[in-house]
Order: C-alpha cells, then sequence, then structure tokens
C-alpha cells in the first residue's frame, strides 16, 4: 500500500465521519418545530439583550494559556517527521516529553496562581 | 572543556530561574525566594569569573560562541542582576500578589541576555533576543499604580515587538544576501541585499539601548515601571545590547564606511537629545532614561570607529556602566520604597537623612557626568581617544559640548541632595542588602577610576576578538 | 513564479504592517500590523529557501521558531493590552498619555 493510498484512506474516514456527525443526529433526533425554533440560540433559555456583549475577563485568561499550547504544538510536527528513523527514536521521544513537561509547569503555574478558579 | 562547563554561568542562571519558578508554585514568602535568587546569582557570577579566560563552542559548533568578548559581558550582565536583586529586597513599588515573581523575570531575562552575547548564529540571536526581551515587558507592568504600570509596558511592548519584527525582517534579507546565518559564513560575504538587511537587523538592538530614533519609550517605560524594573533595564540590558551590537556591526566591516556614517548620525542625535530633554525633566526615572538615551550615543562613539580600540573602550563604558547607573537607580529605589516615584524636590536634604545614600548618588552622577576620579572619567577618556585615532575630530567636540551640557544637570542633582534644605529631617533607614549594593557601586566605580588598568587590559582582549590585532 | 514575486509581495507586506504600527491609535490594530511584518520576514524566509539557500531546512526551522515566538510575544502584549484595558476601559493610544515629564 503505498503512503498516498494511506492518506486517501485517512480523508475518506474525515469526510465519513463529517458526515456521520451530520446525518446521525438527523435521523435519531426527535423533531419538533415551534415557537422557539426561529429564535437565533437555541439552548434552551431565552435570549437577552444584544449579541455584543462583553466577555468575562476570566475567558481572556484561558484563551491565553491555549494559545501558548496550541502554538507550541507546532515544534512536535518536526519531531514526528523523523521519529520512525532509528537515529531519532527514543531520543526524540525523551526530548519531547521533557519540553511537554517544560510547557506544562504553565499549567501548574497558571493553576497555583488562581486562573483556574472561575471569578467574574 | 566539557560542554557543560562552558555553559556553567547560563546553567547557574537557568537553574537559579527553575528555583525560583518552584518556590513561587509552591507559595513560599518573598523573602525566602529573594534569598535563593541572589544566592545563584552570586553563584553564577563566581562561575562567570572563573571563565573569564573560556572559550569554545558548546553544544553546537558554529552557532553559541563562547569567548573573551561573551564572557566579559556576561560578567556584566551577572553583575547588573546580582545588584539589581540586591536592591530588591522591598519591592514598594511591585504589586504584593507579584512580587515573588519578580526574580523569576529577572533570572530568565538575564538568561536570555546572557545567551544573547554568545549567540552566533542568527536564529539563536533573535531567540535569546526575544527571551530576554518578554522578561522585561512584564516587570515593567508590575507598578502598584496600575494605570501608569499598563501604559508604560504598553509602549515598551509595542515598541520593542515593532522593533524586533524588523529586526527580524533584516535578518531575512542577511539570510537571503548570504545563504547562511552564521555569522562567521556572513561575515565572509558581502553583498548589497546583506548591508541593507544588517542595517534593518540594528533596528531591535538599538531599541533596547535606546538610541534615537528608538528611544521613546525609555522615559515612559522607567517611569511608570517598578523601581527595581527600571534598574535592570537600565543597566544589565545595555551590557547585553552593546555585546550584539559590536557583534553585528563587525559583519559588515567591507562596507563599514556606509554603516559609519548612519551610526554616527544616530550617536550625535542620541546625545544631543538625551541631554538637551534631561535637563528639563523633573522626575528623577524619566531624567535617568534620557541620560541613558545620551549615553547610548557615547556608546556609540566607540563602535563606529570600527577599531580594536573603538570596540575596547565602548566594552569598557558599558561595563563601568553598570555600577554607576545603578547609584542612582538604588537612591530611587529606597527613596520610592512606598512606591511613589522620587522627584528632584524629594532629594532635598538627602546628605543629612543618609549620608551614605548621598554619597552614592555623588559618585553614581559623577560618574555619569565623566568627572574624575571616578570611573566615567577613564571610561570617556577611552572612548574619546578612540575617536581621535579614528580621525572623528569633530565627534569629539560635539560629544565634549555634550558633556558639559550634562554636567550642568547632573550637578544640579547634587545640589538638590547636597545643599536644598529639607522640611523632613527623618533619617533614612538602609538595609543591609540595599548598604551591601551601595558600598558595591561606590568601590566599583571608583577602584575602576583610579585602575581602571585590569579592566581595560580584559576590554581589549574581548575587542580582539571582532577587531583583530 | 519567481523569487522577485515572493519578495515584492513580502515587502508590500511589510510596508503595510509598519504602516499600521506608526498610523493605527488602536492597540489591537498595530499588534495586527506587528504580525503582519513578522509574516512578511516568514515569506521572505521561505522564499529565499526555495531558490537561493544552500540548505533549504534552515529556513523552515526559522519560521516554526517566528509563529512560536510571535504567539508568545502576542500573549504578552495582549495581557498587557487588556490590563490597560481594565485601567482606561478603552485601547486607543492617544489615551496614553499620563506619563511625561
Amino acid at each position: 500500500m503505498s503512503d498516498y493510498t494511506q492518506l486517501l484512506i485517512y480523508v475518506a474516514l474525515g469526510v465519513v465521519f463529517g458526515f456521520a456527525a451530520l446525518v446521525v443526529p438527523m435521523l435519531l433526533s426527535p423533531r419538533y418545530k415551534g415557537e422557539k425554533t426561529e429564535q437565533t440560540y437555541e439552548c434552551g433559555v431565552d435570549t437577552i439583550g444584544s449579541a455584543w456583549v462583553r466577555f468575562g475577563i476570566a475567558f481572556y485568561l484561558f484563551a491565553l494559556i491555549f494559545v501558548a499550547f496550541e502554538v507550541d504544538i507546532l515544534y512536535l510536527f518536526p519531531v514526528a517527521l523523523v521519529f520512525s528513523e532509528a537515529a531519532f527514536g527514543w531520543r526524540a521521544f525523551i526530548e519531547v516529553a521533557i519540553f511537554l513537561v517544560i510547557l506544562s509547569l504553565a499549567i501548574v503555574y497558571a493553576w497555583r496562581k488562581g486562573v483556574m478558579r472561575w471569578t467574574r | 572543556m566539557g560542554a557543560l562547563e562552558l555553559f556553567l554561568p547560563e546553567a547557574t542562571i537557568l537553574l537559579g530561574a527553575i528555583v525560583a519558578f518552584l518556590l513561587s508554585v509552591v507559595g513560599v514568602r518573598y523573602r525566602i525566594t529573594w534569598m535563593c535568587s541572589m544566592v545563584m546569582a552570586a553563584l553564577a557570577g563566581v562561575t562567570t569569573a572563573m571563565h573569564l579566560g573560556a572559550h569554545g563552542q558548546p553544544f553546537f559548533p558554529g552557532i553559541y560562541t563562547v569567548d573573551a568578548l561573551s564572557q566579559l559581558l556576561k560578567l556584566g550582565i551577572v553583575g547588573g542582576l546580582f545588584m539589581t536583586l540586591l536592591a530588591s529586597g522591598k519591592l514598594g513599588s511591585v504589586r504584593s500578589n507579584v512580587r515573588v515573581d519578580v526574580p523569576i523575570y529577572l533570572m530568565v531575562s538575564a538568561l536570555g541576555m546572557m545567551m544573547l552575547v554568545s549567540a552566533t548564529e542568527l536564529l539563536t540571536l533573535y531567540v535569546s533576543l526575544e527571551l530576554s526581551a518578554y522578561g522585561l515587558y512584564i516587570l515593567a507592568a508590575l507598578h502598584t499604580m496600575r494605570r501608569q504600570g499598563g501604559e508604560a509596558a504598553a509602549k515598551y511592548i509595542l515598541f520593542g515587538a515593532a522593533s524586533s519584527a524588523v529586526t527580524l525582517y533584516g535578518i531575512s534579507l542577511v539570510y537571503g544576501g548570504t545563504g547562511s546565518t552564521y555569522l562567521s559564513a556572513i561575515a565572509a560575504t558581502s553583498s548589497p541585499l546583506e548591508l541593507v538587511g544588517l542595517v534593518l537587523a540594528l533596528a531591535g538592538v538599538l531599541f533596547k539601548l535606546a538610541v534615537f530614533p528608538f528611544h521613546a519609550w525609555a522615559p515612559d517605560t522607567y517611569e511608570g515601571s517598578p523601581h527595581q524594573s527600571a534598574t535592570f533595564i537600565g543597566t544589565a540590558s545595555k551590557v547585553a545590547a552593546v555585546g550584539v551590537l559590536a557583534r553585528l556591526i563587525f559583519l559588515a566591516l567591507p562596507n563599514k564606511d556606509e554603516l559609519a556614517t548612519v551610526l554616527l548620525i544616530l550617536c550625535i542625535a542620541s546625545m544631543t537629545v538625551g541631554n538637551l530633554a534631561a535637563i528639563v525633566q523633573r522626575d528623577i526615572k524619566r531624567l535617568l532614561a534620557y541620560s541613558t538615551v545620551a549615553h547610548a550615543g557615547y556608546i556609540l562613539i566607540g563602535l563606529l570607529c570600527f577599531s580594536k580600540l573603538g570596540v575596547a573602550a565602548a566594552l569598557f563604558y558599558v561595563l563601568i556602566y553598570v555600577p554607576i547607573a545603578f547609584g542612582p537607580f538604588l537612591v530611587v529605589c529606597v527613596l520610592g520604597a512606598d512606591g511613589s516615584n522620587p522627584t528632584r524636590a524629594s532629594l532635598a536634604g538627602l546628605y543629612h537623612r543618609s549620608p551614605l545614600l548621598a554619597l552614592t548618588l555623588m559618585v553614581g552622577i559623577f560618574g555619569l557626568a565623566g568627572i574624575p576620579p571616578t570611573a566615567g572619567f577613564a571610561g570617556k577618556w577611552f572612548l574619546f581617544t578612540a575617536a581621535i585615532e579614528g580621525q572623528h575630530f569633530w565627534l569629539v567636540v560635539i560629544a565634549a559640548v555634550n558633556v558639559t551640557i550634562s554636567i550642568y544637570y547632573y550637578l544640579s542633582i547634587i545640589k538638590d541632595a547636597y545643599l536644598t534644605p529639607s522640611d523632613d529631617d527623618s533619617a533614612i533607614r538602609l538595609s543591609p542588602a540595599s548598604a551591601v549594593a551601595a558600598c558595591m557601586s561606590i568601590a566599583m566605580v571608583l577602584v575602576a577610576g583610579f585602575y581602571p588598568r585590569p579592566l581595560w587590559e580584559l576590554a581589549e582582549q574581548a575587542a580582539k576578538v571582532l577587531a583583530g590585532g | 513564479m519567481t523569487i522577485h514575486m515572493w519578495l515584492l509581495f513580502a515587502l508590500a507586506l511589510f510596508c503595510m504592517g509598519l504602516y499600521a504600527t506608526l498610523v493605527r491609535r488602536n492597540l489591537i490594530a498595530i499588534l495586527i500590523g506587528i504580525e503582519l511584518m513578522l509574516n512578511a520576514a516568514s515569506i521572505n524566509f521561505m522564499a529565499f529557501n526555495k531558490f537561493v539557500a544552500s540548505d533549504p531546512v534552515v529556513g523552515q526551522i526559522i519560521v516554526l521558531f517566528i509563529i512560536g515566538l510571535a504567539a508568545a510575544e502576542v500573549a504578552i502584549a495582549l495581557s498587557i493590552v487588556l490590563a490597560v484595558y481594565r485601567e482606561h476601559a478603552n485601547i486607543d493610544v492617544s489615551d496614553l498619555e499620563e506619563l511625561k515629564g
């Protein structure tokens, strides 16, 4: 099986999962159409006020922590490329593990400094 | 020598940062974190001094170089870090909930600076530049007066990020012009694209050094950031900036006349703008900021000569600048222990309130003004000698006029501290750490002034790395 | 495409970013301008990497680092902007004028 066939299978699986997530609820969920269905935001609570409200400041702190992690995932890609080569295998694994431990220190820091406590 | 041994000073500081981080996470009192950080900084100072003559390329050949230049500058950086920590016993101007974090950022930033002066590859250089800057950005934002602290930090990071982006664009052009990121390979080639790139790449470094026209952040950031942050920004970060500036401009040796012209204009503008603006300042920290701008101009005199003597003079000057500038900053830290910013008026009667502090201020200010027998005089002497040797006669004349202007406002500070009477005669109690810091600063400035030879020889050896001979 | 197209594109991006940093009064807009400049540098690196470099890995690694550093810088800058916003209730640079001699 060539590399591209594998890739094709992954793409196909991705598409199937995407559609399955749409189709399965369509088949399984109960249908109801009423006055509330047409409203913009539907989660059992009536919408209040305009959409242009200010978010709690705590959201931003979470977003900042997220940004740090999301971008640092980038550095895992070059490692992933050489991971299967014998010269890199375990060494790469250990180095990435150290990298991730240092990254998770950020979580420990944020947790100890009370970022995780939900205050408004 | 093993790679780790060459990296020992940096490794000590890194360990110190990790220890400070863990202590902060565990939640111990600030005093304990502070003392541990000082021990680590002192250890780093000892290891740096022991490795002063070391040379080699630990870990990755060509990327990270330990030589006479980097080791001498590291000594200055660690010295600045240690003295700043000595003055940080009571962080009155820092919000109480973040005090424990100050040593972490100080150490991480110092680590970045130490790596910056050793970096001989453009990516390493850029990453170190950013590492040293991020700590400083955060340190600038911690003032008890949140309004001013936010403003100071916002100005600092926006100027800093913009100039580092320009630097990066310049680095990309250098890479395109030469096809390599190793400084040794870049120095061997010469192309117009490389020269344009280098000039752009200087932006980020000139920003750190607060050279005109990259100085606009300095007064506001110094005024609005905590005293200890301003001390660190005003002393140690200058040493790192001069080191990397020297390494960068010597890459353009084949085109040195063009670059020298650019530096000459910046140098004259910096001296003049800094000194003229400093005259009217009432706030001591703002005054010191403008004086930093002027001193960045003086240091450029040495660098634009492109000679061994010039580089040695610039290195000597920036190294003695650390204890010299530290003196007035220490006075700010002590007088502003309640979080307020000392003004010229609050210096009144300082001589009666604390003779040691007044002496520290006087020695520091005399050093800044270049009055003998302080080290400031020796430093200016070397700079002007180098400029005359480099045929820059009228530059020396302009610099001499500037020094004269600066003596006016420096001496009026001394007058405030010694002659102006004050209503408040209550004695100021210096903490032991501050007293030690004051004595260290006085001793260094005077010893290097009376006996500049050892430091000058070290500076000459460091200059040989770049200018040969 | 030739290297000149890429370099001109990067230069245009850089100039737009620089213009935004110098002219815009909104702190977030200035940050966006800075990001544009960083991206211009990244494009330069990739272009030189493809057309002139001897070792094509270097440029790619540098770009990875630029992305990471830019994110870190923006995280710090945004938190400082947030602090400014809390105190000033807006993020216009013209309002940052309390500190002066």
